[in-house]
């Protein structure tokens, strides 16, 4: 099956990782599509989305200018995607020496749905497009590859749309899981494939660490999509948009609520 | 007011003195425009002023408006050109709920005294029939149905602070006339603004509805009934209100919330879950602009389209407490957590080190000479933002108690 991912950037760790486990299970995908961080508009973005000094300081680390790199050559923040991507110095340690080292098509672009990602994609002829990041897509690119876009939500669909689901499931004392998707023009609304509970444990000490392991999770998931879909073995559920909500960023007060309701329940787990 | 009158009120209240830090406010936000960043969801997740040191500015600037002059009333607004304006009695009289609950959350009882003050002043401008006038003090003696339900708020609550049995036989009087002036349909056509039916007068209703709570009276139940009744008639398959009727006027979002908290707080103390229903469809509509654009335009068309390019801040304010009060009524924490942010929004216009008259005020539209209330900042601005930062402070407070750190 002829796939291709799309990557947010070409250090996204989700994007490596799926990349990574994707080619490990012999599902090589054939190119990649990757937003470009060198593009003026986009970090512009970037710095007045999170301040400057903040875009610095990640900028900085990032790109390993202080000699900040891990002793196993790979920066990953989550210890979940450096567990898949492997932690040799072998291991490539971006999206680019990930294709350079697994012989992936790699095309930068300054917007995913612009006609140079366009065209790109209708080269390569995608059956599947896997989504790792990117941004909004719009219809023309949804409707693409034969069998469509897959993505893997943070959150158990269709309750809980949108940003920040980890959270807003645990705000709600409810419980936290992925989903694989189908992406249509909707916010999360598109056929799914399954979804996957990811309990909390007793060693989750903070919402972090079990956002981690979700992310983690969407990249096996991810990989059992494609066989499944190889395979064609899917069977796919229909949402309806009334059974769920699309929640949003959540405001820090009420992130600090959620991570107190969190750790109630971490404590009120039987050992 | 006809036009003519609003033309003698600008000449009335202009002065020369004003208009060099007029001026000044103008470019300044005129460079602030040109080097603005674009408005990211980041940026109002997060808490900039606590909402208390907010809180307290915005108050002292009320104060500051009651001090302009000397009737006890609150003054209009502060104008660009001319100053503080005089005392307005329709939003003196929803103001004092404000004053008086300030005062009982923080202690400083100074601000129990304004209420004391401003409803002695508001008692003073009741016509014999029981209502109260339109426009400005003194400016006109015609009676306002939309000023006599806001002031109907003040009197009530003054009545529970003190116990002092005038504020609520003047409450009642006012409730009478309103019913006797209400048209069989449910909706209010004489005494009002232009003439003309409103559907933002829901708050006249919520007015009825809070006199009912307290003397279970059934001819005030019926009013509120009758008026929401209406109300419902007028909404739109897509969620939209008509019939607020302002005319030349765009639907500013100070009207629109207007009708939003006024159907919501009758229904409330009605028990009628369709119009709580319809207020959540309207309001969620209106949560999911702001949170997908950061922002929510001065005004709208029928079909939910903005219509305006700048903010009408108190109708931010407005929304924020109807958010905050839907989310407490429905647990749906979305409207709540909008609210946080449109609150962080709001304190964001606050300027905290500025000339009197700004300091702690909220402008009427953002940019400041955006069309509505241009070049002032009203009181009511104020007053919705103070109940929205109150209700956050009561929101916290409760998750605090249930979620203790």
């Amino acid at each position: 099956m002829r796939i291709i991912v799309l990557a947010a950037n070409k250090y996204s760790e989700r994007a490596l990782a799926t990349i990574v486990a994707l080619c490990e299970a012999g599902h090589t995908p054939v190119g990649c599509l990757c937003v470009s961080t060198t593009n003026a508009f986009n970090l512009a973005r970037k710095a007045a989305q999170y301040g400057t000094g903040n875009f610095l300081r990640y900028a900085v680390k990032r790109l390993g200018l202080l000699g900040n790199r891990t002793s196993c050559g790979t920066k990953a923040e989550n210890s979940e995607f450096k567990t898949r991507v492997g932690g040799d110095r072998a291991a490539p340690s971006n999206v680019q020496k990930a294709c350079q080292h697994y012989d992936i098509k790699l095309h930068y672009a300054n917007d995913v749905n612009g006609d140079g990602a366009l065209s790109f994609l209708q080269e390569h002829r995608p059956a599947l497009i896997v989504y790792t990041g990117g941004g909004i897509l719009r219809r023309r690119l949804i409707e693409l590859p034969t069998l469509g876009v897959i993505n893997a939500h943070s959150g158990l669909l269709p309750k809980y749309r949108g940003m920040n689901v980890t959270e807003w499931a645990l705000l709600n004392g409810d419980r936290t899981g992925i989903t694989v998707h189908f992406i249509d023009p909707g916010i999360d609304t598109g056929k799914i494939l399954f979804s996957r509970l990811v309990p909390i444990t007793i060693e989750d000490a903070s919402i972090d660490m079990l956002r981690h392991r979700i992310a983690g999770a969407t990249v096996a998931a991810l990989v059992d999509a494609v066989e499944m879909l190889a395979s064609e073995n899917a069977e796919l559920t229909n949402q309806d948009p009334a059974d769920g909500k699309q929640y949003f960023v959540m405001h820090e007060k009420l992130l600090e609520v959620a991570e107190r309701r969190f750790v109630r329940m971490v404590s009120a787990i039987d050992v | 007011m006809n036009r003519m009158g609003q033309f003698r009120q600008l000449a009335r209240e202009t002065s020369f003195l004003h208009w060099p830090l007029g001026a000044v406010v103008i470019l300044c936000e005129g460079i602030r425009l040109l080097v603005r960043t674009p408005a990211t969801p980041h940026k109002y997740s997060k808490v900039g002023v606590p909402t208390e040191i907010a809180l307290a500015a915005v108050m002292k600037w009320i104060g500051a408006a009651q001090d302009a002059n000397s009737d006890g009333g609150i003054s209009a607004y502060f104008s660009l050109y001319g100053g503080f304006g005089p005392s307005y009695p329709e939003t003196t009289g929803y103001l004092i709920p404000t004053l008086i609950n300030y005062s009982l959350i923080t202690g400083d009882r100074t601000f129990s005294e304004r209420a004391r003050r401003a409803v002695a002043w508001l008692k003073t401008l009741q016509l014999d029939s029981g209502a109260f006038p339109e426009g400005f003090a003194r400016i006109s003696d015609g009676p306002s149905v939309f000023n006599t339900g806001q002031i109907i708020f003040g009197l009530l609550s003054a009545w529970e602070q003190t116990e002092d049995d005038e504020y609520l036989q003047s409450a009642i009087r006012a409730g009478k006339w309103l019913t006797s002036v209400q048209s069989d349909d449910g909706a209010w056509r004489q005494c009002t603004y232009e003439g003309q039916s409103h559907v933002y007068y829901t708050m006249v209703a919520w007015a009825l509805a809070e006199l009912f709570k307290v003397t279970e009276e059934a001819e005030f139940h019926e009013a509120t009934d009758r008026n929401i009744k209406w109300a419902l008639t007028q909404v739109k398959p897509n969620g939209w209100f008509e019939g607020h009727n302002l005319n030349n006027r765009p639907n500013y979002l100070h009207f629109i919330a207007y009708t939003l908290q006024g159907m919501l707080e009758s229904a409330v103390i009605l028990e009628c879950s369709k119009a709580i229903d319809e207020v959540r469809v309207a309001s969620e509509r209106l949560m999911r602009k702001f949170e997908i654009t950061k922002s929510l335009a001065g005004a709208y068309t029928l079909e939910w389209k903005p219509d305006a390019k700048y903010m009408c801040l108190t109708g931010n304010a407005q929304m924020a407490v109807v958010w905050q009060r839907l989310g407490e009524l429905t647990e749906d924490l979305r409207f709540s957590n909008a609210a946080l942010k449109m609150n962080e929004v709001l304190k964001s216009k606050i300027s905290y080190k500025a000339p009197r008259g700004i300091k702690g005020a909220i402008k009427g539209s953002d940019p400041v000479w955006g069309r509505y209330l241009s070049l002032r900042y009203p009181n009511w601005a104020a007053k919705f933002t103070a109940d929205s930062f109150l209700l956050e402070l009561r929101f916290l407070e409760r998750l605090q108690r249930h979620f203790p750190l």
